[in-house]
């Protein structure tokens, strides 16, 4: 069992803590009085097949898998990728899921099964990435035979199901026509996810769930529409913090029991980073892989599974904090933000910054209203002309009319008829154009709340461009922010690459 | 008294021998009459007996097959047996020609057309069996490889062939551990003074058992053998069979029975 997460408040006594920005690793010395919120203690991982099979034998409000396949039973397996643990799995916890589930099924004589993978709007999986992420033994059973199948959301032969508010929701039409779909997914943060809905409709019901005027009647309907029409088996695993390896195992650990090794390796990293080129030191953190304990499996009726996962993984992150703060300091650590983007596009990292970690809280927000928050990311705009191509246009096209989602309609339409992007996202592995739109109106309902967002090592155009404001320091940022908050302002950082989940009381 | 030697007969000094004798004695292995004297009775034949030495010279292609790696087990089946024979193999996947091919040296590797031409030639031959079907691991034998066996009078060497199904395909995929193809010599059939349908049978039955010992126990492949436990189908799905060739390799420190 690991060691719950916990706030220190610094004082003269307290060594200086790290901070992340970007590629970039440093010490800090914070303020006194700075409350700092370290997420649960990281382990390593351990075999999760006996939770599996635990779990499987005996899930919540359903019977056991076994006993649901028969040999002529058409199977589904999705595989949920809406939600990536941030950084990303060094050994992907949904392969050992997908494999016992295979296997209950050929030991049950199943023979028409097939994988999806439901990534929503996200870029859809190469060859590569399913065997990157699912093995060997799954990728050589199912893909020879064009068995794997990762969802296109601009396919022509999605199946309607209903309609909600005059809406016809479609879903993909191997999930639509199975018998029963066992839905596999890793739950790493307090929200539970409903199922299904992580990304297997059309563009049109996505920009409904996600758009501007989203609203969570629609997607509670949504929910029950497909929750009737599809039968259907969650298999969940909970992950507990992430544990990197090697130069930069120190990270995840506390300052001040970092050994010997930890420090040197602290200081190559740095040093490291220096010397090298540009490029080259951002490779130092492009891919990290973190090992993440399995702290739990839960099996069975989808709602209740996916809750019952959520209230696990609260339990075993959920942090104490007092009282909401006046400015709430992010360090954003770009290595975490997306495949093969070593430094992360400014929209990911505002989103890492504002949605994923500012939103990690049971109810009470971390900071309080008319806050500010102080982010740390050099906000570089760098854009994958392949993968971030939409992005990129975004970027330079739509934020410099507007920041504001209300009126982005016409170009969210425009985008998403655009053949060129809809052709990089059907065979370049692109992420789907509405994804960045989505992002950002995400990023801009997060803001609401707050008076201000400093970027501390901020390029300043881009910080504009989002309308925030960008400070060289972490002093001067302090120094930005006593315009609204005060001289004496209290102040929450979240520290390190994990995850913590504020219980602000 | 002493003796008077003749004046020429002095002392000849050391005669020095040659420096370099690699290549003399080379020439003097490799002379034609130097590996004996052939057997009248056996002049049409390459090779008559094979021996450890031959069994042996296996092409170093296959240790250094970087994309799946191949066992070659029961090899020392065919120590002893006389050249040319009839390979009769369960057909799995379409890289089992090439499989076979890298799996014998080069002087036994089979022909797969004009059998009886080249079993008269003194090549080998291979037959293969049809793609297994009904939830079967080996399809069915033709008596073809009985019946050249009996023209002939040569042995049938039973081979089984076991992770070569949709190789082909699996081997296009960016895969971190290479797939592992199995080729399993039996122990010869003769078939003197049998009928074919009897050959054809036992053949079948052994190719079976060699297929499935990789994954049975010594004791299960015994009783299968003596017809006591039948075999039970274990694929239907491709999905299913592919699933199980995939399946995990037990670790390298456990002793194996069948090596």
């Amino acid at each position: 069992m690991s060691r719950p997460g916990f706030v220190i408040e610094t004082d003269a006594r307290t060594p200086s803590l790290l901070t992340m920005a970007g590629s970039r690793l440093s010490l800090a010395r914070l303020g006194v009085g700075t409350k700092v919120v370290y997420p649960a203690e990281s382990m390593l991982s351990s075999n999760p097949i006996r939770l599996i099979d635990q779990a499987l034998e005996a899930p919540v409000g359903s019977e056991p898998l076994a006993k649901r396949l028969q040999s002529g039973t058409r199977l589904t397996v999705v595989v949920l990728d809406d939600e990536r643990p941030s950084p990303r799995m060094r050994f992907d916890v949904r392969r050992s899921l997908v494999e016992r589930v295979l296997e209950i099924a050929a030991r049950g004589g199943v023979d028409d099964v097939a994988i999806v993978v439901a990534g929503g709007l996200g870029k859809r999986w190469s060859p590569y990435d399913m065997t990157r992420v699912l093995g060997d033994r799954v990728a050589t059973s199912f893909q020879p035979d064009g068995r794997i199948e990762s969802h296109d959301v601009t396919a022509d032969d999605l199946v309607p199901l209903g309609e909600v508010d005059g809406h016809t929701v479609r879903l993909n039409r191997r999930v639509a026509e199975s018998d029963l779909v066992v839905v596999v997914g890793a739950q790493h943060g307090h929200v539970p996810a409903t199922a299904l809905t992580g990304g297997l409709f059309d563009v049109e019901t996505h920009r409904r769930l996600g758009g501007v005027s989203a609203t969570e009647p629609f997607a509670l309907a949504v929910a029950q529409l497909v929750a009737g029409s599809v039968e259907a088996f969650t298999l969940r695993a909970v992950l507990g913090q992430p544990y990197l390896h090697g130069l930069l195992g120190f990270a995840t650990k506390r300052e001040w029991e970092w050994g010997i090794g930890d420090r040197l390796s602290f200081v190559a990293a740095r040093q490291a980073g220096a010397l090298a080129p540009r490029t080259t030191g951002r490779l130092l953190h492009a891919a990290p892989h973190a090992d993440y304990e399995v702290l739990d499996v839960v099996a069975g009726e989808p709602a209740t599974a996916n809750a019952e996962a959520a209230a696990v993984w609260q339990a075993a992150n959920a942090i104490e904090v007092v009282g909401s703060a006046d400015v709430v300091v992010i360090p954003v650590w770009a290595g975490s933000l997306a495949d093969q983007d070593p430094v992360g596009s400014p929209i990911n990292a505002a989103h890492e910054a504002l949605v994923r970690r500012l939103g990690s809280h049971l109810g009470t927000p971390l900071l309080r209203p008319g806050g500010v928050v102080i982010a740390m990311h050099p906000l570089e705009a760098r854009f994958s002309n392949r993968r971030q191509s939409a992005a990129s246009d975004f970027f330079a096209k739509v934020l410099p009319t507007t920041i504001d989602p209300a009126e982005m309609g016409g170009f969210d339409e425009a985008a998403c008829n655009d053949e060129w992007y809809a052709s990089l996202y059907r065979k370049q592995f692109a992420d789907h154009p509405l994804r960045t739109f989505q992002t950002w109106y995400r990023v801009a309902r997060a803001t609401q709340g707050a008076s201000d967002v400093i970027w501390v090592g901020g390029n300043r155009r881009t910080a504009d461009l989002f309308g925030h404001r960008a400070a060289t320091t972490y002093g001067d940022a302090l120094e930005l922010a006593s315009n609204t908050v005060g001289r004496t302002p209290s102040i929450t950082v979240l520290h390190g690459p994990g995850l913590p989940l504020g219980d602000v009381r | 008294m002493s003796r008077v030697f003749k004046s020429w007969a002095g002392d000849t000094p050391a005669r020095r021998g040659p420096r370099f004798t690699v290549l003399r004695d080379l020439a003097e292995l490799w002379r034609p009459s130097a590996r004996g004297p052939v057997d009248p009775a056996h002049r049409g034949r390459r090779v008559p007996r094979l021996g450890w030495n031959q069994l042996h010279a296996v092409s170093p292609l296959v240790t250094a097959l970087p994309r799946f790696e191949l066992e070659v087990v029961g090899r020392e089946a065919l120590v002893g047996i006389q050249t040319p024979f009839v390979l009769a193999v369960n057909a799995a996947g379409t890289l089992d020609r090439q499989i076979l091919w890298l799996a014998l040296p080069r002087k036994l590797r089979p022909r797969s057309h004009g059998l009886s031409r080249a079993l008269s030639d003194g090549r080998t031959v291979v037959v293969f069996s049809a793609d297994p079907a009904g939830g079967r691991l080996v399809g069915e034998f033709p008596a073809t490889a009985a019946e050249l066996a009996t023209q002939h009078s040569v042995d049938i060497v039973p081979v089984g062939i076991v992770g070569s199904y949709r190789l082909a395909d699996t081997l296009k995929l960016r895969l971190h551990s290479r797939p592992k193809v199995s080729v399993r010599f039996g122990s010869p059939v003769h078939v003197r003074g049998r009928a074919i349908d009897e050959i054809t049978q036992d053949v079948q039955v052994r190719v079976e058992s060699l297929v499935g010992e990789g994954d049975l126990s010594w004791w299960e492949v015994e009783q299968r053998r003596r017809g006591i436990v039948a075999a039970t189908p274990v694929v239907g799905a491709r999905w299913r069979r592919l699933w199980q060739q995939a399946q995990p390799r037990p670790r390298a420190s456990r002793a194996r029975i069948w090596r």
